[in-house]
């Protein structure tokens, strides 16, 4: 029992250094979540169980009240980074398909997981693009020994969530298979608005994993996986003025495929390579008709392709000294009704990393990474990490890194005019010159062009610089501590501006790379084996971010408000500046985890809380300052509870047990969620084998 | 009961003679603290090709677009687009200065460096410059903090914020008034002190 909860620093991560490393070993900030902590939790998609870590942050997704709503989905904020700072992995692989730069986490089903690695900070060096607030890694489980297992789970809106695995493991090759059904009749948090607030869906989950050790030396795996997800959308628009809307309906579907085949070989005890491909597709389409004529409304399609060929070399090449070097070469394809015609990206990179331990109690890491792209400037991402012990209950990690994200394919060729929304025209920064805007104007096409227009250029990648200190300290066996303090100052961010007016007088946006921020804050954390059967973990976060443009402006005394009713207008302060919306100062959590083998009951009841957030500007000042512009802090309740009778695990729960809803700022909250379910395993009893 | 309403009437009479008088009187003793603080609402076609809502200060309110070749008016306004009368836009001698500030902080005004419309497309106030558009709202949010300070067409001097920008009620795709809420102080004299 102890060896659950205790042991965890001395389980293997990957993520940290692209090679196994001791979880207490690795000098950057890094966290694992352990299978059973997902099943103790309840958790059913990738968002259930990030939201509950410390200093993620789940943004919200648009409710699906829009066209185009509901796709944006539930992405992850790390250290205070936008969604479209943070990886996510699935087997070391990036999973493809942002919608607004957000990965949406519900389309990853946690059902056959492992462990769940993130690690915070800029990782470019290891990652390359989108690195940048940090990694997080979806470790799915190997093959193992003949088993078959199987889960239902029921829950209130008809929330249907179905899992199957099957495992086989023989001498020379194992394959395990997963399949997954989830759907949910959605449900509504406002009966004066025709159809649902989130529209019932459905998805399916195919996953499977084999390994065949072709000699003692060399090892083929190859994995796959498929998601099909599609929703029926009904929903009103106010397509003619307020108070005139009509209802529209129609479709909207999303598919995944990937497959990743990867040959192992090692060449001595110190020197290793794997030769790994990806391919991922993703596919995107909503059609809207209107209700009254069944004409079409609104049709969006989205499809992205994208290749992968690299090789990582590990060679122990001293004793102390270990060498991870490689190379790849990718392509990204996209073809969208939303630009003018199919764009491809192409892209080749080497990294390399040294980890020196250059004493029992002190290991320094240097790395760095060369991206050269075609569509945008290259770039070179440093990395240099050292941990020091000075102590057995002590260490202290130190990193410094930089991270990048490529500018989307959004922001370079974007050609959209939203006639769903008054009829505003986006171009990607590629797509457009002043000298055509003129063009247009002369044309008739535009009524004005802006100053703005002449600053069109080739767009860079957005660029980070983060710094961590990490410490651990174990007072006991049974208690630690840990705390994090990072910063990361973010140059070049990519944000648009009006550039002109159409002859219709609807703006026309593009994209600059204008901004500078900067996202820091401490993370304190604890652990508690209270006894043998019950844990406490504890966390907290308090950030600071601010755009430093504004900061400047605040400081030249250039920036004013209004007061809320008077309209009268003051000069901001520095405390009156909320930084960058989307944003809780203070997040907390506390969990306990609770096991009796014995008995065969286990459970948990963890608290999340977090403070208000910025959502919009509503004095006209472009910043977060009034009290009317955040959005209450929540506090979110849950628990569960398991009974397992010998193969048979019974699980009951009710998350957010306070019945928290917020329909404008959080549409997809949809209050008080009960649930029960029921897990079986079964594993073929039979002598121990080795691969 | 009839001669104390009567009683009532006359105190309420003399008492507002009263007013008058001493308004007058502070008038005559300080010349130049006359401005007032005023609001008034401009209602503004949403369209770039419609014509402009001319705004005249000693008026305090909208002048008739007929009027456009005179110097009745101070500045215009289109969807978002100023015209200041004189020069490329009218026979005025109107110009404009925006700066930073509170407007009520505001108290002697600058004699000189008002900027006009030197060609047409080319304003005196850059388009964007005193508001956010809200891409997700579609609402147009003045800054706070952006004070207009205007030589009036006729050279006296008048200095105004915007308060807020609302929608007409519409029932086309796109709104087709956008109302300004101005706020706004002028001296009727031609003295530029607003102390």
């Amino acid at each position: 029992m102890d060896s659950l909860y205790v042991k965890q620093l001395d389980e293997v991560i990957v993520t940290a250094t692209r090679s196994e490393r001791k979880l207490s070993n690795v000098a950057v900030p890094a966290q694992m979540i352990s299978v059973k902590t997902i099943r103790q939790s309840g958790s059913v998609r990738l968002n259930d169980i990030l939201q509950e870590q410390t200093g993620l942050f789940i943004t919200s997704g648009s409710s699906s009240n829009s066209p185009g709503g509901g796709v944006f989905g539930n992405g992850v904020q790390i250290q205070g980074l936008s969604p479209d700072y943070t990886m996510i992995l699935i087997d070391g692989e990036p999973v493809i398909g942002r919608e607004g730069g957000v990965l949406d986490l519900t389309r990853i089903a946690v059902g056959d997981i492992k462990k769940i690695e993130i690690v915070k900070g800029p990782s470019s060096s290891l990652y390359g693009s989108e690195a940048m607030g940090g990694v997080v890694n979806i470790i799915t489980q190997q093959p193992q020994k003949d088993r078959i297992s199987a889960g239902l789970r029921y829950g209130r809106f008809n929330a249907l969530d179905a899992n199957l695995t099957a495992s086989l493991k023989k001498q020379k090759w194992g394959l395990q298979v997963f399949g997954n059904r989830n759907s949910s009749n959605g449900f509504d948090l406002d009966k004066n608005i025709p159809g649902n607030t989130v529209d019932a869906f459905s998805n399916y989950t195919v996953q499977a994993r084999s390994v065949y050790q072709l000699s003692a030396k060399t090892k083929l795996n190859l994995s796959g996986r498929y998601f099909t997800g599609s929703q029926n959308n009904f929903y009103p628009v106010t397509e003619n003025g307020p108070g005139s809307s009509i209802n529209v309906s129609g479709y909207s579907k999303t598919r995944d495929i990937s497959l990743n085949p990867a040959l192992i070989h090692q060449f001595s005890t110190g020197l290793s390579s794997s030769l790994r491909f990806y391919f991922s597709r993703y596919h995107y389409e909503q059609s809207l008709s209107k209700e009254s004529d069944h004409s079409l409304y609104y049709y969006d399609l989205f499809q992205q392709n994208f290749f992968k060929a690299e090789d990582q070399t590990d060679w122990k090449w001293q004793k102390n000294n270990f060498l991870s070097a490689g190379g790849g070469i990718a392509a990204d394809v996209l073809n969208t009704n939303r630009y003018n015609a199919r764009k491809s990206d192409a892209l080749r990179y080497l990294f390399v990393q040294n980890e020196w331990r250059a004493a029992g109690d002190l290991t320094i890491i240097a790395g760095a990474r060369y991206d050269d792209n075609t569509a945008y400037r290259s770039r070179l991402s440093p990395k240099l990490a050292l941990s020091y012990k000075p102590g057995n209950n002590l260490r202290i990690n130190i990193s410094y890194g930089s991270g990048f994200k490529a500018p989307d394919f959004r922001q370079q060729y974007l050609n959209f005019t939203n006639d769903a929304a008054g009829g505003y025209l986006i171009y990607g920064a590629s797509e457009i010159t002043a000298q055509q805007l003129l063009e247009q104007q002369r044309q008739g096409l535009l009524s004005s062009v802006l100053p703005s227009a002449y600053k069109i250029s080739l767009l860079k990648p957005e660029i980070s610089r983060g710094l961590n200190i990490d410490l651990h300290y174990e007072v006991s066996p049974r208690l630690s501590f840990s705390a994090n303090i990072f910063r990361n100052d973010i140059n070049n961010l990519i944000q648009y501006e009006i550039v002109a007016y159409r002859s219709n007088d609807a703006p026309v946006y593009s994209y600059f790379n204008i901004n500078r921020a900067y996202t820091e804050g401490v993370e304190p954390q604890f652990q508690f084996l209270i006894n043998k059967k019950i844990m406490l973990q504890g966390g907290y976060q308090f950030l600071i971010t601010a755009d430093k443009d504004v900061l400047k402006e605040i400081k030249a005394g250039d920036l004013y408000a209004r007061k809320l009713n008077s309209n009268q207008v003051y000069k901001i302060k520095r405390s009156d500046y909320a930084g960058l919306p989307n944003r809780s100062a203070h997040m907390a959590n506390l969990k306990l985890f609770y096991e009796d083998d014995k008995s065969g009951w286990s459970g948990s009841f963890r608290a999340i809380y977090r403070s208000r957030w910025g959502t919009t500007d509503k004095d006209g000042n472009g910043i977060i300052n009034r009290s009317d512009e955040f959005a209450s802090g929540s506090l979110m309740l849950n628990f569960s509870v398991i009974k397992k009778i010998r193969d048979l695990n019974f699980q009951a729960g009710i998350d957010n047990l306070l019945n928290y809803r917020d329909p404008l700022n959080l549409p997809d909250q949809p209050g008080i969620q009960p649930y029960i379910s029921v897990f079986y395993s079964f594993t073929k009893n039979h002598k121990k084998e080795h691969l | 009961m009839k001669s104390t309403r009567f009683f009532l009437i006359t105190l309420a009479l003399s008492a507002g003679s009263l007013l008058f008088f001493s308004s007058c009187k502070k008038e005559d003793s300080s010349p130049n603290n006359v401005a007032k603080v005023d609001t008034a609402v401009l209602s503004v076609n949403f369209s770039a090709n419609s014509p402009f809502a001319f705004f005249s200060f000693k008026k305090g309110g909208t002048v008739s677009n007929s009027d456009s070749a005179s110097n009745k008016w101070d500045f215009g306004l289109r969807l978002t687009t100023f015209i200041v009368n004189s020069n490329a836009s009218g026979p005025g001698n109107a110009g404009v200065i925006l700066q930073n500030g509170i407007l009520d902080d505001i108290t002697s005004i600058p004699a000189s460096g008002y900027a006009y419309d030197t060609a047409a497309g080319h304003p005196a106030i850059v388009d964007g410059s005193w508001y956010n558009y809200d891409m997700n709202t579609h609402s147009f949010l003045p800054k706070p903090g952006k004070v207009f300070i205007f030589r009036t067409a006729d050279d006296h001097y008048a200095k105004m914020e915007i308060l807020e920008a609302t929608y007409a009620p519409f029932t086309g795709p796109v709104p087709t008034i956008i109302n300004y809420k101005l706020r706004f102080l002028y001296q009727p004299n031609s003295s530029s002190s607003f102390k």
